[in-house]
């Protein structure tokens, strides 16, 4: 397996950490290093009382150039700040720990940036000084002068152990390039990352944005049935009640002796015509939200489903009380969902809902007698109804034996209602 | 007859009363909220001047829910024997059941789509103001169509049958039609039915009490 991290690659034999291309990943880092420090030392000397705002695009850099040695790119421990709240951004930034722990990671940076400078130019010294022996050498004896007064002769015949000892140092400074580069990263990355506490506040906010959504959207939901039930339905059955007076006024116009076989057959086909709009735009405003739902609850939208269903339904509702718009709709739409299934993919015959509410918690049961084998991945029903519950802090379970029965189990727990009731502000 | 009429759409309220004038009625007041369907009521009712049949939408404000009901059948707690007349835009067996199991009959309940044909339409007030029951023909399938147990499991489909065309009010003679049964034979089902859903003999309206039973019994 192909190691992820340069951590990991260091503890490889060494033959194979060698050929590989972790030590140039090394080298790459501490270069980039090297060239961070010689350019932030000027820039921080300069701009001392910037220090925080470089620190900032030193932890973004840092966060992206740690990937060079096979580390995940890091969350930003900042608080995301949506586009209204762009004018508050510095106010914000100077104000959390990430930005300050972003600053150390700059001046660590300077040092660990000329540290990094330091290490690759004797690097580069010790192969200056190898070639310079290897030349010396095949041109014949020369004696080189090491230190004041420690001098040495090469001759064609002895410039040899030179290349071993090339070798060797390859070898050490791959694994030196490597541990310091890794180890700074490392370094870096505890500084640059977010802490847990940042984490969890942003999955908290993740968290209520999506219950956000999804109220709003059940919210959007009931007010395109309520437009429609003010709007356009009511101007069709007022066009249906226009129609009903044509027809009175044919009768009359009969009864006085006038032919109106023509325009009544006429009248005909468009009373049809305005029935079957009727019927069908009352279809459509129940699939977008049951208005039964919402004026009677869940019990009587639960009755509702039971007389309409495909599929047998038992239910066992016991003497639930109004709940939470929220909790009734996904209670709602738990067993809408359970008979689209069950009608589908099943042989299944008959379906038992079973919902009780105790200690503040609905728990809802839908159960088959089918012959089970149902895959939360099969479609976006189940799936839909798991968010759903998440949303709502409860749980959802698919039991699912093969040989059945299938049970669809759901529990949400009941927070009173935030909003005021939506009919009141409707209008 | 004299009408009160409660709806909140000024447009269809504009257009029931036309209907209504043209069909012959008078219209006594109209209202555009459940309170003051029940403020004017007892206005007309003070004044001695009760009218022959309250008609009413279910939906209504202040809650925008079923507040319209609401308000008649306070009305009808308050007065047994005031005709009421429900309109609805959508079926709802629990408005239904409510509704119907008030005693003394007197009682509708209508989609609003049934204004479309006037001449059922002015029948189905008449008889509501002269004390009968009227279920619509929608509501009625339903609850025959309805798949959970009840009352129900104890006819037999071709008595189902029968007793859903007695509820759609039809007579002997079209079930008969209708079925291509002899007319001796549909009396024979509809006994049948009366007897299973524990009807005597001397009841009056019976064939919308069979429907009643059901509607009363189902479910609790």
């Amino acid at each position: 397996m192909r190691p992820t991290t340069a951590w990991n690659a260091l503890m490889r034999p060494p033959w194979r950490f060698l050929v590989s291309s972790w030590p140039w990943r090394g080298l790459l880092y501490l270069l980039s290093s090297a060239l961070i420090g010689i350019v932030l030392l000027p820039l921080s000397v300069v701009t001392l009382l910037l220090l925080p705002l470089w620190g900032i695009v030193i932890g973004a850099l840092e966060r992206r150039r740690a990937r060079l040695l096979g580390f995940p790119r890091l969350a930003s421990g900042h608080v995301p700040l949506t586009r209204d709240q762009r004018h508050l951004w510095l106010a914000v930034r100077m104000n959390e720990g990430a930005t300050w722990r972003e600053t150390a990671a700059l001046l660590l940076d300077l040092v660990l940036g000329f540290v990094a400078l330091a290490v690759i130019s004797a690097e580069a010294v010790c192969f200056v000084v190898f070639a310079f022996i290897i030349g010396s050498g095949m041109n014949g004896p020369s004696s080189i002068k090491l230190f004041s007064d420690v001098t040495f002769t090469v001759r064609p015949d002895t410039w040899w152990p030179v290349i071993p000892l090339a070798f060797l140092a390859l070898v050490v400074f791959g694994y030196l390039n490597t541990l310091l580069a890794t180890g700074q990263a490392s370094l870096l990355r505890v500084l640059g990352g977010p802490r847990q506490r940042e984490l969890t506040r942003n999955v908290e906010r993740l968290v209520q944005s999506r219950a956000t959504l999804v109220a709003a959207f059940e919210t959007e939901r009931r007010r395109i049935e309520r437009d429609l039930h003010d709007g356009v339905q009511q101007e069709l059955v007022t066009l249906a009640a226009r129609l009903g007076m044509i027809s009175l006024e044919l009768d009359e116009l009969t009864s006085r002796g006038t032919d109106t076989v023509l325009a009544r057959g006429a009248l005909d086909v468009a009373q049809g015509q305005a029935e079957r709009a009727m019927a069908t735009l009352r279809n459509t405003v129940r699939g977008i939200h049951p208005a039964v739902l919402t004026d009677h609850g869940l019990r009587a939208a639960l009755e509702e489903l039971a007389d309409r269903a495909p599929v047998a339904l038992a239910l066992d509702v016991g003497g639930i009380e109004r709940l939470p718009t929220s909790v009734e709709t996904a209670t709602y739409y738990l067993v809408t969902e359970a008979i689209t299934n069950t009608a589908k993919h099943t042989d299944a015959t008959t379906l038992s809902v079973r919902i009780t509410v105790k200690d503040d918690v609905l728990t809802a049961m839908v159960s088959d007698n089918g012959r089970g084998g149902a895959e939360e991945n099969a479609g976006t029903g189940l799936r839909g109804l798991r968010e759903r519950a998440d949303t709502l802090g409860g749980t959802f379970t698919i039991i699912s034996p093969p040989g059945g029965p299938t049970s669809l189990r759901m529990t949400l727990p009941i927070f009173a209602e935030r909003s005021a009731p939506y009919a009141t502000a409707a209008r | 007859m004299r009408l009160l009429l409660a709806e909140d759409s000024a447009l269809l309220r504009e257009a029931l009363v036309a209907l209504l004038e043209r069909l012959g009625h008078v219209i006594s007041a109209t209202a555009r909220t459940a309170p003051e369907l029940s403020s004017e009521y007892a206005r007309l009712h003070d004044a001695g001047e009760a009218p022959d049949l309250v008609l009413t939408d279910v939906r209504m404000p202040p809650s925008g829910t079923d507040d319209g009901l609401r308000a008649a059948l306070e009305i009808r707690a308050a007065h047994p024997t005031q005709p009421v007349m429900v309109l609805s835009q959508y079926i709802a067996d629990t408005y239904a059941r409510e509704l119907l199991t008030l005693p003394n009959g007197a009682v509708g309940y209508l989609l609003k789509d049934r204004v479309n044909r006037v001449r059922d339409f002015a029948a189905a007030l008449e008889s509501v103001a002269t004390g009968g029951t009227v279920i619509d023909p929608e509501v009625v399938q339903h609850l025959l169509s309805r798949t959970r147990p009840g009352p129900l499991d104890r006819l037999t489909p071709r008595e189902r049958e029968v007793l859903g065309l007695m509820a759609d009010g039809g007579s002997n003679a079209e079930i008969a039609d209708a079925l291509t049964l002899t007319d001796a034979a549909v009396s024979k089902h509809i006994g049948n039915i009366f007897i299973k859903l524990d009807l005597s003999p001397v009841e009056d309206n019976r064939r919308v009490r069979a429907v009643l039973t059901y509607l009363q019994s189902a479910d609790r």
